[in-house]
């Protein structure tokens, strides 16, 4: 049976990886690397370990209490997306350590991850 | 940094004109697909008197095994014919109906033509109410 899930939720999660990956992009890989390791150990973390989420409980706990944002509930399919996040994960935290040791090109990841979060959020894709 | 803003608003930009062109370019074969008849080994299978469901899924497609389930439950509380085809095997008419994505159900009118093609996973009142549609047309 198809299960339901709070579709803002998720939306609000992945807004927030987009901006904080941009971010991380426009203020440079010597503090950048740190909002770009965050995110990943979110995504990594957060799909084992729901308290870990922290974009979604924040959503949860702060956002949709307060009428922010409202709870959408929609039937997904959420196999594929826990894949993609748990490899979303991985690549970000090692182009966190990439960025780390110079390796600028590692950004090329960093871009590539946040395209593929972006267009999932705006166009379910 | 201004240039690093510049290189993020341009990616922003591309990756929208470039997702809008692909949506655009989907929405339109799948609106050229509405309408279109099955072909005859295919709509034979289905009831000449009320809608049925033309079902595509893929061999490995995690969403499609949920897919399943709901037609499953469609099936048992709509009385609706479900024909379930694997879209790599029958391509070539996944293909004439614009299907681009696994799973796609197509929302077939009695007669054969396809009223309604929905790429990804759709849930059962979502379905039931294409159904009761495309029987009402039919009615009218």
């Amino acid at each position: 049976m198809a299960e339901s899930f709070d579709v803002t939720a998720r939306k609000f999660h992945q807004a927030v990886c987009v901006a904080l990956l941009a971010v991380a992009f426009v203020i440079g890989a010597h503090s950048g690397l740190w909002l770009v390791a965050l995110v990943g150990a979110v995504l990594l973390l957060g799909r084992f370990w729901w308290p870990a989420d922290l974009f979604r409980q924040f959503n949860w706990r702060v956002l949709e209490p307060a009428g922010i944002l409202k709870r959408r509930e929609a039937q997904e399919d959420h196999e594929t997306r826990r894949i993609a996040r748990v490899l979303g994960g991985v690549v970000l935290l090692v182009s966190a350590v990439l960025l780390g040791v110079s390796l600028l090109w590692a950004w090329v990841l960093v871009a590539l991850m946040g395209i593929m979060i972006f267009l999932d959020a705006a166009f379910d894709f | 940094m201004v240039e690093r803003i510049i290189i993020v608003l341009g990616l922003v930009a591309a990756t929208l004109a470039i997702s809008f062109l692909v949506r655009w370019r989907t929405r339109a074969r799948l609106a050229a697909a509405e309408g279109r008849v099955l072909p005859v080994a295919v709509r034979s299978r289905f009831p000449a008197d009320a809608p049925g469901v033309l079902y595509f899924y893929g061999p490995h497609c995690g969403s499609c095994r949920q897919q399943a389930a709901i037609l499953d439950q469609l099936v048992q509380r709509e009385l609706t014919a479900v024909i379930k085809m694997d879209a790599v095997e029958h391509a070539d008419l996944a293909d004439a109906f614009g299907i681009v994505t696994v799973p796609a159900t197509l929302i077939v009118a009695p007669g054969g033509a396809a009223q309604r093609v929905n790429l990804g996973l759709r849930s059962l009142p979502v379905l039931t109410a294409q159904l009761r549609e495309a029987a009402a047309l039919r009615a009218a």
